[in-house]
């Protein structure tokens, strides 16, 4: 009992050195660079998880969650990063994909030497929304394509891939690939909304896949013991959901507490081996927002943007070494 | 006098931290913790010493750490020791990070008490084959030698990478689907797959807090699977040889405030 009774005091001060450092950081931490400002490195693939607590409305959070990703796009342009995954841990975004179209619009900035195109949508795989809005990049960067295209040996993969497969390529992949044919836009961003059916459940889709493959090539007399590769694997998880491998993603907490550990809510996994992870801090305009408003839900904000892309920008990638 | 007042100092320590320990045990505990054993090189450089005292500092912080945790009754405890990717370092320091390996295991074979006063199951997980020979026989003996202990779980991740145990588990689940002649309707459940990674095979309990030292804030392909869901994570500036209780505290107090909500949540549910 006085164990527990000390255990409780021992968090009580934790608390409230959580509360005085929160506070010191929104008031006293240096605003992070400018959007437009030069940075070192930027991902080409970002990624951004929002955090719906089992608390909060859904319909407040649909609205949050689009203004979120409406934010992310703009900005995205702005830098031209060319890939963006979003993901909420309860497919709001998802199911709302028809609103997101909707919702996300260019930069008002945008000149008009730099039309808008149609949106176009398809769907990928259960739990994927790919949207493709073809608006030209106000600075050049790498067109980034997720479906391997280049070089004999990627072609080779891929047709050696598929006869073990012994099935036709996805219909996702047909019509990515077609769609990235068909872009009259060099440099156009890619959006994916990403639900958890795209997490665990897409890897346990690629094995059944595997097995009904392998389940119609019958070798007889002697049956071969199944064997996968890493590479192979990959293949076909980025083949078929469409999300290749991430540089960077951004946790975000649309109600957020004074401190909290960082958790990705089922994001695929796969996906993550070497992705830098930033979770974005209370900023000082949302500690205002939330003390006058403490029901409101905060959506993606510049500050934590660009404080994201300068975390980013630091990063040392060792691959090993 | 002075010997005697170091002696005194550090009894006394040690005697605090033990109350420390028993207070947070009172609350709840994660039942499995993996560490990231991150900065080794760079304490090293810091400090001006080899690349190699570095290591060999960080093998007497995962000692220090392990005592730690056994003491607070966490059931399994995992340790990211060397990636698949690490053998691209230079051949040196491979060779002084595998000899060290050799000569730790060797001391946990010779003194098989260490392990067995704590209950502890020691498991090797990885890539194994890629281990020089020698190690790799050390690796089978001290596992064997710890088979029986059934209180704790000691997991020490060498060679691993996360999607190649992934990998390796997709590759069972559809052996065992095809054995099992589910034909051409196969149910391989995202269950299937987890019960056939390394940890899981080895009876380690979910993941509950993954801490990576030395201020790096990525996973490097360690427990993908294992760590997506429900695990809290946590990156510390602190260099591994330096990590201590008192980084491991606030880690604690995260955990058990987690639980304590998720409780009061679900009461407010019934």
């Amino acid at each position: 009992m006085l164990s527990l009774l000390t255990l409780y005091i021992f968090h009580g001060i934790y608390r409230i050195y959580n509360g005085v450092i929160s506070f010191l950081y929104t008031q006293l931490s240096a605003p992070p660079k400018p959007l437009s400002a030069h940075r070192e490195l930027f991902p080409a693939h970002l990624g951004i998880i929002l955090v719906v607590d089992e608390e909060i409305d859904v319909e407040a959070a649909t609205d949050t969650l689009l203004q979120s990703i409406d934010n992310a796009a703009v900005w995205c342009h702005e830098v031209g990063i060319l890939d963006l995954t979003v993901y909420d841990s309860k497919g709001i975004l998802m199911k709302n994909s028809a609103s997101v179209r909707k919702t996300v619009k260019p930069s008002r900035n945008l000149s008009s030497s730099y039309p808008l195109n149609t949106l176009r949508s398809m769907r990928i795989s259960p739990g994927i929304a790919r949207l493709r809005l073809d608006f030209a990049a106000m600075r050049s960067s790498q067109n980034t394509s997720w479906f391997p295209t280049g070089g004999r040996k990627e072609v080779t993969k891929k047709h050696h891939l598929q006869q073990k497969l012994q099935a036709e390529p996805t219909n996702a992949v047909v019509d990515g690939h077609q769609n990235i044919g068909s872009s009259s836009c060099p440099n156009p961003l890619t959006i994916r909304l990403v639900s958890p059916t795209s997490s665990k459940p897409a890897i346990a889709s690629a094995a059944c896949l595997l097995a009904r493959s392998q389940q119609s090539q019958k070798v007889t007399p002697v049956k071969h013991k199944f064997q996968l590769s890493t590479d192979e694997l990959d293949y076909i998880l980025e083949s078929q959901t469409g999300v290749p491998s991430l540089d960077f993603i951004v946790v975000h907490h649309m109600d957020p507490p004074c401190q909290r550990a960082l958790e990705l809510h089922g994001f695929p996994p796969w996906h993550l081996a070497v992705t830098e992870i930033f979770v974005t801090p209370l900023e000082r305009d949302h500690t205002w927002k939330k003390r006058s408003m403490p029901a409101t839900l905060l959506p993606l904000g510049k500050q934590a943007f660009c404080r994201a892309l300068d975390e980013y920008s630091k990063t040392e990638t060792r691959n090993g070494k | 006098m002075f010997a005697f007042l170091q002696t005194w100092l550090s009894w006394l320590w040690l005697q605090l931290q033990n109350v420390i320990l028993a207070v947070l045990a009172a609350g709840p505990i994660p039942r499995h913790i993996a560490f990231v054993m991150d900065g080794n090189r760079r304490y090293a450089r810091q400090k001006g010493y080899k690349v190699q005292v570095g290591h060999a500092e960080g093998f007497t912080t995962l000692q220090k750490i392990l005592g730690i945790c056994l003491k607070l009754n966490v059931r399994c405890v995992s340790v990211y020791a060397f990636a698949i990717n690490n053998f691209k370092r230079p051949k040196e320091e491979v060779d002084a990070l595998m000899a060290l390996a050799e000569e730790k295991l060797v001391k946990i074979c010779e003194h098989g008490e260490l392990l067995d006063e704590y209950g502890v199951r020691l498991n090797v997980l990885g890539d194994t084959a890629l281990l020089p020979a020698h190690v790799q026989d050390i690796v089978t003996k001290a596992e064997n030698m710890t088979r029986q202990n059934d209180k704790a779980i000691l997991n020490i991740h060498m060679p691993y990478a996360s999607r190649h145990e992934i990998t390796m588990a997709v590759q069972a689940a559809v052996n065992k689907s095809l054995d099992a002649g589910e034909g051409d309707d196969p149910q391989i459940t995202e269950q299937d797959i987890e019960d056939q990674l390394m940890t899981s095979r080895v009876g380690s309990p979910p993941l509950d807090i993954l801490v990576r030292t030395s201020g790096v804030k990525r996973l490097s392909d360690y427990l993908l699977w294992q760590c997506c869901e429900n695990t809290q994570i946590h990156f510390v500036d602190t260099y591994w040889p330096d990590f201590g209780l008192w980084d491991f505290i606030p880690i604690l107090l995260e955990f058990q405030q987690k639980i304590w909500a998720q409780e009061r949540t679900t009461k407010k549910k019934l």
